[in-house]
């Protein structure tokens, strides 16, 4: 006889003492589910249900609380979600519409499902508002932009009348609408803001965030030599800062400039269009000069910058890799899309070349799908926004809205990302 | 003991915790991972296997989701889909597929432990906590203070 039997027979003793238990309770108002259901099969079930419902599950009484809080838990349930629903299915673009006439009043931002199948038509979309629940809407709020999203929690500027040079940065998370705005920053020149994406960003489920703000240290001309390159990170609740010197002067225009993979930050100088910056954020102690990546070199010696639309560059991520190709689709130019192989030789492979329909002429890129490799996201001004497979040329409405203002990639992730660091969390 | 039939199917005895014996094919048997051991270390032949904590009844519609299950091929997907939904129907309320889902992983039967524990996940959406501590009889041990802050900190999902 085997041991496992042996250990069955044992055990038969004591399982009969806990169905006597249950017995005796049954006679008085026994709580069944907490007396039998193991904290293993109870969470068999909690992993199935809808996020929301987890949540909510939470009140039902302390163990289900402690259970559903528990970092097991949730890896558990990330774990089961993700063999139900694959990572591509998480993917949104989000919209940033265009504002109301009047500045005065609030406006909302759309998260609508951007899938370039069209199987999955179940287009969850949610909005939300674009102020923090705590501030009271007044009409100095002035402006307010939708920077970029990491790990389902987006990236706010916005910009009061009377500080235009000193914008305030918010996190929000659209789903549970929680907002952190971040501690102010002494600007001294132009800048530019972001997350920083880990190497498996997309996946990653109750780790902070951090986000980058490159900002020249500004002379007289506006152009500067050195950048004060910043770090706020959700746990420790501050920003840390550390002077970078860069090799030509650095301007930068528009607020969407600043792109990040595995840990480094990328951006474009206007005044420069033949490289693009980086700087790697991994390193400790924090490296005191930027590396330079030369464009491929059909871009090279050509009168063009990061900035304008018509004859600028679009930079990108995808699939972990930054991707380059030129911002405005003309049909008499083939699509060239560049994906950088290593920064430290500045070495690209041209990944796509296609001559688009000429449907989508004079469109510009505004995004690339980050997971799958081969889409990107074209849009017209009042004209709604095109996903295009670059392999199969397949391309397909993905909002319709003609008062789009901007495209940001989202991922929402299986669990929701937390604005605030536990230890941190008296700092709201 | 171990009884072979005409077409030299080999059959297992189970015996149930209140004492009821089955006899089942082995193929059917050993859908449970539990019951697949015992049988591969030669318990089997020493007599009926003992299944100390599930009942005749948990057993019998146990031995009913393996015996369909055994018999289907992967053609029959949708056919069985229909019938596994007809099979959690039948088994009532929550009571009976909490004893069915402990069943299961005690068996270790993954098919009916993901059938009855999706059963029961279905059973809780849409519903409040209140409602789901009625449905399952769980006692509110939160005092007014903690359930305001944990309802607080949660507001979003109630919304």
């Amino acid at each position: 006889m085997n041991k496992f039997f042996l250990r069955l027979l044992q055990n038969q003793n004591k399982r009969h003492k806990k169905k006597h238990k249950r017995h005796k309770k049954k006679t008085s108002n026994f709580s069944f589910l907490d007396d039998l259901l193991c904290d293993e099969l109870l969470e068999q079930i909690l992993c199935r249900l809808e996020l929301k419902t987890v949540h909510r599950c939470k009140s039902v009484c302390k163990r289900w609380l402690s259970l559903v809080s528990s970092a097991e838990f949730i890896d558990q349930y990330v774990r089961f979600q993700q063999s139900v629903s694959p990572t591509s299915s998480r993917f949104y673009l989000a919209f940033e519409l265009q504002r109301q006439a009047s500045r005065h009043s609030s406006y909302r931002l759309d998260i609508g499902k951007a899938e370039a199948s069209s199987s999955s038509s179940s287009s969850k979309s949610f909005d939300f508002d674009t102020y923090p629940k705590h501030t009271t809407r007044r009409p100095w709020v002035y402006y307010s932009d939708l920077i970029g999203s990491w790990n389902g929690l987006v990236l706010c500027q916005e910009t009061f009348e009377e500080f235009l040079q000193k914008p305030r940065y918010s996190v929000c998370n659209p789903i549970t609408r929680d907002w952190l705005v971040l501690p102010p920053y002494e600007f001294k020149g132009s800048h530019q803001a972001g997350f920083i994406d880990d190497d498996d960003g997309l996946i990653t489920t109750t780790r902070g965030f951090k986000v980058a703000l490159v900002e020249v240290d500004q002379n007289k001309s506006g152009v500067g030599n050195y950048l004060n390159i910043s770090v706020f990170s959700s746990c420790t609740g501050e920003w840390r800062s550390q002077r970078v010197l860069c090799r030509e002067p650095v301007f930068f225009a528009g607020v969407r400039g600043l792109f990040s993979c595995n840990r480094m930050l990328y951006w474009g100088n206007v005044k420069n269009p033949n490289f693009i910056i980086g700087y790697d954020t991994s390193k400790m102690p924090p490296p005191d000069e930027c590396t330079y990546i030369d464009l491929p070199p059909e871009y090279k010696e050509r009168e063009r910058s990061f900035h304008a639309v018509n004859d600028g560059l679009f930079i990108g991520v995808s699939q972990g890799r930054i991707l380059i190709c030129e911002t405005l689709l003309e049909q008499s130019q083939p699509l060239c899309i560049w994906e950088l192989q290593d920064c430290t030789t500045s070495s690209w492979r041209l990944k796509h070349k296609l001559v688009v329909d000429s449907v989508l002429n004079r469109r510009i890129i505004v995004a690339f799908h980050p997971i799958d490799g081969d889409i990107v996201y074209l849009a017209k001004w009042k004209d709604g926004i095109h996903s295009l497979n670059m392999k199969n040329k397949k391309k397909q409405i993905v909002e319709n809205t003609k008062a789009w203002r901007c495209a940001v990639p989202f991922f929402l992730p299986w669990w929701q990302a937390r604005l605030q660091d536990q230890n941190n969390s008296k700092q709201t | 003991m171990s009884i072979t039939t005409e077409n030299n199917e080999k059959m297992i005895t189970l015996m149930s915790s209140d004492g009821e014996e089955f006899v089942v094919e082995e193929a059917v048997a050993a859908q449970s991972q539990t019951i697949k051991h015992l049988i591969e270390d030669g318990c089997s032949t020493e007599g009926s296997i003992p299944l100390p904590n599930v009942t005749g009844r948990v057993l019998s519609e146990v031995i009913q989701y393996c015996k369909k299950h055994s018999s289907s091929d992967d053609k029959e997907e949708k056919e069985l889909e229909a019938w596994d939904a007809e099979f959690v129907k039948a088994a009532d309320d929550h009571v009976a597929l909490t004893d069915l889902m402990m069943a299961a992983n005690f068996l270790d039967i993954k098919g009916l432990l993901d059938l009855v524990a999706q059963t029961l996940a279905n059973m809780i959406t849409g519903k409040s906590p209140e409602e789901v501590r009625r449905m399952w009889n769980i006692k509110n041990d939160f005092t007014p203070e903690e359930a305001e802050k944990v309802r607080k900190e949660n507001q979003w999902a109630f919304e």
